[in-house]
């Protein structure tokens, strides 16, 4: 059957009360997650991971992926109407959204642009998804364990180095979460090993108990500094908002669809490498489309401004989505909940997703789609209120987050050993975070380490026990070769500098 | 003057060595931590069967090498990290989940829940009694509605529930 075939299929499975329904409650919550600062989408995915048990994993997966989805068009709010960007791809947003919406005394309409070109950039990213998802998968088949190992190595170190400022950070807490992920039994053997006698450490480290503390927890503790900090009234976009003041013109609308589908191809590509995600595609469509000719010149408010970072930002977030499930490999600590959530639920992504669980993978891409025109609509029909959701204060969302992180871990483990290890995760992530580790390599790690496992002592029995199984075939060595100048390049500059240093001295 | 106060409080102190230190700490603990893994993964689970291949601590102790590695080598480069700065008020989102994980254990967990939004609410942050109630409203309806009726989840009872329940 062909993609779009399947796709139809997918939709006919999305088509019911119940996943619309979700679909819908997961935009809602994406929006309201996104508008107000400071808790993004991994923590909105992870603390709605425990709601998610009563669902099937096909409508448990459209509402955590609608959720984040549909936070990429809530990050944008702020930074339009406040000057302080929701998620980090909102901050390319601001240089052109805040001066439209202040200085042009046209909010509404920048609004309106960010939601148009999220729509445009996400659908196109959702079409190249549509085709690139099953390409990659077919890929995928051919892959040996060996090849597996190295991809799935490669993966898990390039996101230390892209996400953190200290690639070698990022690589001690990516073997941490490997670490972490061998504690309880040895998934081919089911011997016990590394439980140190403890009756609960002999099922594991929950996984939600251990996300929703690594992000949900660690945030709290985070936000706590910011929880005084009161908007700046002088820099508040003070306009009144309506649905209909913020109708684009006709001109408007050809000014923003160019720089948005070129953002939209662009940021796909981007998304579906591990680790580069949403911000990243976002800085460089707007670095793109800069070269581009525009009424206006970039960064004073210029509709093509926003049109550029805003689809980029979309388009990779389903871009993110090809590697996930072609391969089993997230691009981003999102895409590791995810991808944890549908593990939980007794799928594996991989390869064999798209042939053994066709209604689920092509259920999913249908409601990305279904998500997107839900999501503009909601965008559009929250205009009038945003300023009041944007002004929540901190405060009040710290004590109901902390009840939800708790409320959340007993849920998944019936015992207060989940609600310990969400803590003990917590605290950890945020000592970690605080002395510049970044943690989204550690859960990431610790969703793969399975799979990473299973594929490396399949390889090593193949070879009996040679490594240069790793540089037999072409996959894998050029996987070897990426690998090799991930974990190094970090080591020789640090070399270089302090023997540099030393020079100088 | 800082510092005398510092020298008097003594754990105060202690935080601030402690947090002074952290770059080095944490390569610290992740190489114990990576020891302990490879030792354990020799002695007790073993690496390599002649016959069957790799064994219980083979993948393991591969990762924590290559960890104590790279762990060594952060702590050598250690020394140019900025430190991070802690402030007093961040801890207290851990404190107050601690009180309301210790209260579970005497007025059960959907009271504790209730006791602690309103003190954080109204005591600690000095919100108004209409923010107070609103939120703590809305939190037990999620916590009672969604997880306690509709996931089925048997919250704790505590202590009082024991005896009273």
């Amino acid at each position: 059957m062909s993609n779009f075939a399947m796709l139809f299929r997918g939709f006919s499975v999305v088509f019911t009360f119940q996943n619309i329904a979700v679909c819908l409650l997961g935009a809602i919550l994406g929006l309201i997650v996104g508008a107000m600062p400071g808790i993004g989408s991994l923590a909105g995915v992870a603390l709605l991971l425990p709601l998610t048990y009563k669902f099937n994993p096909t409508t448990a997966i459209i509402l955590l992926g609608s959720l984040y989805y549909s936070n990429m068009y809530g990050g944008s709010f702020s930074a339009i109407l406040l000057n302080i960007p929701g998620d980090s791809p909102a901050v390319m947003t601001m240089l052109d959204g805040y001066p439209m919406a202040k200085k042009k005394k046209r909010p509404g309409q920048a609004l309106f642009t960010a939601n148009l070109a999220s729509f445009v950039g996400g659908t196109i990213g959702m079409i190249i998804l549509t085709f690139l998802g099953p390409g990659l998968a077919n890929v995928g088949l051919h892959f040996g364990p060996q090849d597996m190992t190295a991809l799935l190595l490669v993966a898990m170190t390039s996101i230390g180095w892209l996400v953190g400022k200290n690639p070698t950070q990022g690589v001690i807490l990516t073997m941490l979460g490997i670490l972490l992920a061998c504690i309880g039994m040895d998934p081919q053997t089911g011997a016990p090993r590394y439980n140190f006698g403890n009756m609960y450490l002999m099922g594991g480290i929950p996984f939600v108990p251990f996300v929703i503390g690594t992000v949900g927890f660690s945030q709290v503790l985070r936000l706590m500094s910011e929880r005084n900090d009161k908007v700046d009234e002088d820099k508040m976009v003070k306009q009144k908002l309506t649905i209909r003041g913020s109708m684009l013109t006709g001109h408007d609308v050809k000014r923003l669809l160019p720089p948005a589908i070129r953002s939209g191809v662009l940021g796909t590509f981007v998304g579906v490498l591990p680790g580069a995600g949403a911000t990243t595609g976002a800085f460089l469509g707007y670095a793109m489309n800069k070269a581009f000719k525009s009424e206006e010149p970039f960064g004073t408010g210029a509709i093509e401004g926003i049109a550029s970072c805003e689809a980029a930002n979309n388009a990779a977030a389903a871009g993110a989505f090809a590697p996930l499930l072609a391969l089993g490999i997230p691009g981003s600590g999102t895409g590791a909940v995810l991808l944890g959530g549908l593990m939980m639920w007794g799928l594996n992504p991989g390869p064999l997703l798209f042939t053994n669980n066709p209604d689920f993978a092509w259920g999913l891409i249908a409601s990305l789609f279904l998500a997107n025109l839900l999501t503009l609509m909601i965008s559009i029909g929250v205009i009038p209120f945003l300023i009041k959701i944007l002004t929540v204060p901190v405060k009040v969302i710290i004590p109901v987050v902390l009840v939800i992180c708790m409320v959340g871990s007993y849920a998944n483990t019936y015992s207060m050993y989940g609600v310990v290890v969400m803590i003990i995760a917590g605290l950890v992530s945020y000592i970690c975070e605080k002395s510049g580790y970044s943690t989204a390599p550690m859960l990431l790690s610790f969703v793969l380490a399975p799979l990473l496992e299973n594929n490396m002592r399949k390889a090593f029995i193949t070879s009996q026990g040679s490594v240069g199984i790793f540089f037999t075939s072409p996959i894998s060595c050029a996987f070897m070769v990426i690998l090799f100048a991930i974990v190094l390049t970090p080591i020789i500059r640090g070399i270089i500098a302090s023997s540099k240093k030393k020079k100088e001295a | 003057m800082a510092e005398n106060t510092e020298k008097t409080t003594g754990k105060r102190g202690v935080f601030t060595v402690i947090s002074d230190h952290l770059p080095q700490i944490i390569p610290i603990c992740t190489s114990a931590i990576a020891i302990l893994w490879i030792v354990l993964g020799l002695k007790q689970y073993g690496f390599w069967d002649e016959f069957k291949g790799p064994k219980t601590g083979f993948f393991p102790t591969i990762i924590a090498i290559v960890m104590l590695a790279i762990s060594i080598f952060a702590l050598i480069t250690s020394g140019k990290a900025k430190k991070p700065e802690f402030e007093k008020e961040n801890w207290m989102a851990a404190l107050g989940m601690l009180a309301m994980v210790l209260m579970s254990y005497v007025i059960g967990m959907e009271l504790s829940i209730l006791a602690f939004m309103i003190l954080w609410l109204k005591v600690y942050e000095k919100c108004t009694w209409r923010t107070t109630i609103v939120a703590t409203v809305i939190v037990m309806a999620l916590v009672i509605g969604a997880f306690r009726f509709w996931l089925g989840i048997n919250f704790p009872l505590g202590l009082f529930g024991l005896i009273f329940g």
